[in-house]
């Protein structure tokens, strides 16, 4: 239980008739990098405001380090959140604006405003006013703001917008270099997939305001695996052809006659031809295989953009 | 809520919008003083005593237009800048959310009428003489405090209710319009719409309500600093304090659950 760093339990949120969030039950983990996967307006940055604070859950309840109710709020200051744009003063500089959170907050120690700014690039302008600040320099700021008060927790909404590819690279090496010495647990949605792929250790997809499934990076890896998908009348049979014939032993046997394998991707002519040769009838064959994308579409039964 | 105002006192000195409002209150000051000493230097008289006791009990309505400004200056358009999030989220409770702004509003609101008020008096008493014969210039003082004592608890009920404007209405500058009206157009649409149904019992309870507005009182108080000043006190405490706190218990009842973008 104390591995639980955050849980929603039946979390619901209706704006008048229209559920954003329905039912959502999600758990993280200590030290997870959980990837929010979902389309536009699936509700992704409805359950980032209710874990937050922002918004008022209709139904459900969310737990933060294993308080909730009344308690919830405290555990707040043990989060560091981005959720939607980053929002800061535009008349003050980019030091001011952390100084004046960390006053706020009472965070002690003024340095914690400078290791903000110099852990994500931004030391040297911090004199800058936020108003002429470009998105991705806004994104830094709001990035330091959430990682001012050392968070065991960072929630984290479409942190990579605006970045330039430089900043992308950048924000994924200082989201693992937390990972790795500070253990923080992460919560972050992204419209690029194939940039949280590079960073998440699990999953949870969401399709018009419920969560589909929770997944393990490592299962996701499996299902996503590039491999011949057959299917035979005698699978048995097959794999000793494969292991004996084909010299491979990447395979795997599913039910219904059917195999996956692993190995001589590149020349399924050879497959069929060994099996043939040895009086096992090839029903079908096709090649499968995706990344996180194709896996998220296929989830939600359709084309559109994620 | 030490932290919570500190902050919000980091940014108040911060933002050039409270240094131009002081600054342009001490410029049109400055100009009713160069008036005064043009009009002794072409052969008028103008007076310390008359300045000050005058004027300053003239204008104590100003000080709740003042409220609006120094609402509207801690209040930093935290719906437009969406900032409000970054408080929320971190957990601080929404009533210290509430209430710090509030205490800081009111310590601009001090501020700016220690500069206003003190910037006046003082050059007033440095460049003007005092009446001819003399004068009282305790009863001038003695006045002019309890004018600003009778005013200060008005003031602060007006505080209450900018505030409340500010939280409960996203756009600042609908904020800032509701709060004006509500202070300053109140009285008069009251007026008019109670002498229009006069003898009716909506028109007689609008006509009864009015002089308790704030902003009709402050315009009261200088008949009240003599006789019956301690029962006008009362008054005024009665009146700031039901509009603080009625202000209050509703901006924080609507801003628990209010959601934040």
């Amino acid at each position: 239980m104390d591995d639980i760093v955050l849980s929603t339990h039946g979390l619901t949120r209706r704006y008048g008739g229209q559920k954003a969030l329905d039912q959502v039950s999600l758990t993280v983990r200590r030290g997870e990098i959980y990837g929010l996967v979902g389309r536009n307006g699936a509700g992704k940055t409805t359950l980032m405001r209710l874990i937050t604070g922002q918004s008022v859950p209709t139904e459900g309840r969310v737990e933060l380090f294993g308080a909730t109710g009344r308690d919830l709020r405290r555990a707040r200051a043990r989060m560091g959140a981005m959720v939607e744009v980053p929002a800061f003063s535009p008349f003050l500089g980019a030091r001011e604006n952390l100084e004046y959170y960390r006053l706020q907050r009472g965070i002690p120690g003024r340095e914690t405003v400078e290791e903000a700014l110099e852990l994500v690039g931004l030391a040297d302008a911090g004199a800058k006013k936020f108003k002429t600040f470009s998105l991705g320099m806004k994104q830094r700021l709001g990035l330091a703001l959430a990682l001012m008060n050392r968070p065991d927790l960072l929630v984290l909404d479409e942190p990579v917008n605006g970045l330039d590819p430089e900043g992308v690279v950048e924000f994924r090496r200082l989201l693992g270099r937390l990972h790795r010495e500070r253990q923080t647990t992460v919560l972050i949605s992204s419209h690029i997939l194939a940039e949280l792929a590079n960073v998440a250790t699990c999953y949870g997809f969401l399709e018009r305001g419920r969560l589909l499934e929770e997944i393990t990076a490592q299962t996701l890896e499996e299902r996503c695996r590039v491999c011949l998908r057959l299917q035979v009348d005698d699978a048995a049979k097959a794999s000793v052809i494969f292991h004996i014939k084909l010299g491979t032993d990447a395979f795997k046997v599913l039910p219904d006659n059917t195999l996956e394998l692993y190995d001589h991707l590149d020349c399924p002519q050879a497959v069929s031809q060994a099996l043939a040769e040895e009086g096992v009838f090839l029903q079908s064959m096709e090649r499968r295989g995706s990344d996180l994308e194709g896996y998220f579409l296929d989830l939600i039964g359709g084309g559109r953009d994620a | 809520m030490l932290n919570y105002l500190r902050a919000e006192l980091y940014k108040l000195f911060r933002r050039k919008y409270f240094w131009g409002l002081t600054a342009i209150v001490l410029a049109l000051e400055g100009l009713l003083v160069a008036a005064y000493l043009f009009i002794n230097a072409h052969g008028g008289h103008a007076y310390f005593n008359d300045s000050v006791n005058d004027v300053i009990l003239r204008m104590l309505g100003v000080g709740g237009v003042c409220a609006v400004l120094t609402g509207d200056v801690v209040f930093a358009a935290q719906y437009r800048n969406a900032t409000l999030k970054n408080e929320v989220s971190f957990g601080l409770p929404r009533w210290r959310i509430y209430l710090g702004k509030l205490a800081a509003q009111l310590i601009a609101s001090v501020l700016l009428c220690l500069v206003a008020v003190g910037g006046y008096v003082a050059a007033c008493r440095l460049l003007l003489p005092v009446w001819p014969e003399g004068g009282d210039l305790a009863e001038v003082w003695r006045m002019l405090g309890r004018g600003l004592l009778a005013a200060l608890p008005l003031w602060v009920g007006v505080q209450g209710m900018v505030c409340a404007c500010f939280f409960l209405i996203r756009g600042e500058g609908v904020a800032l319009f509701t709060a004006l009206c509500l202070f300053w157009a109140l009285p008069g649409i009251m007026q008019f719409v109670g002498g229009l149904f006069s003898g009716y019992p909506m028109g007689d309870l609008l006509l009864k309500v009015l002089p308790w507005t704030p902003s009709a009182m402050l315009d009261a108080t200088r008949l009240h600093l003599k006789a019956g000043f301690y029962p006008w006190l009362t008054r005024t405490c009665l009146v700031g304090g039901v509009w603080l706190a009625v202000s209050t218990a509703l901006g924080l009842w609507r801003f628990r659950r209010k959601e934040i973008h």
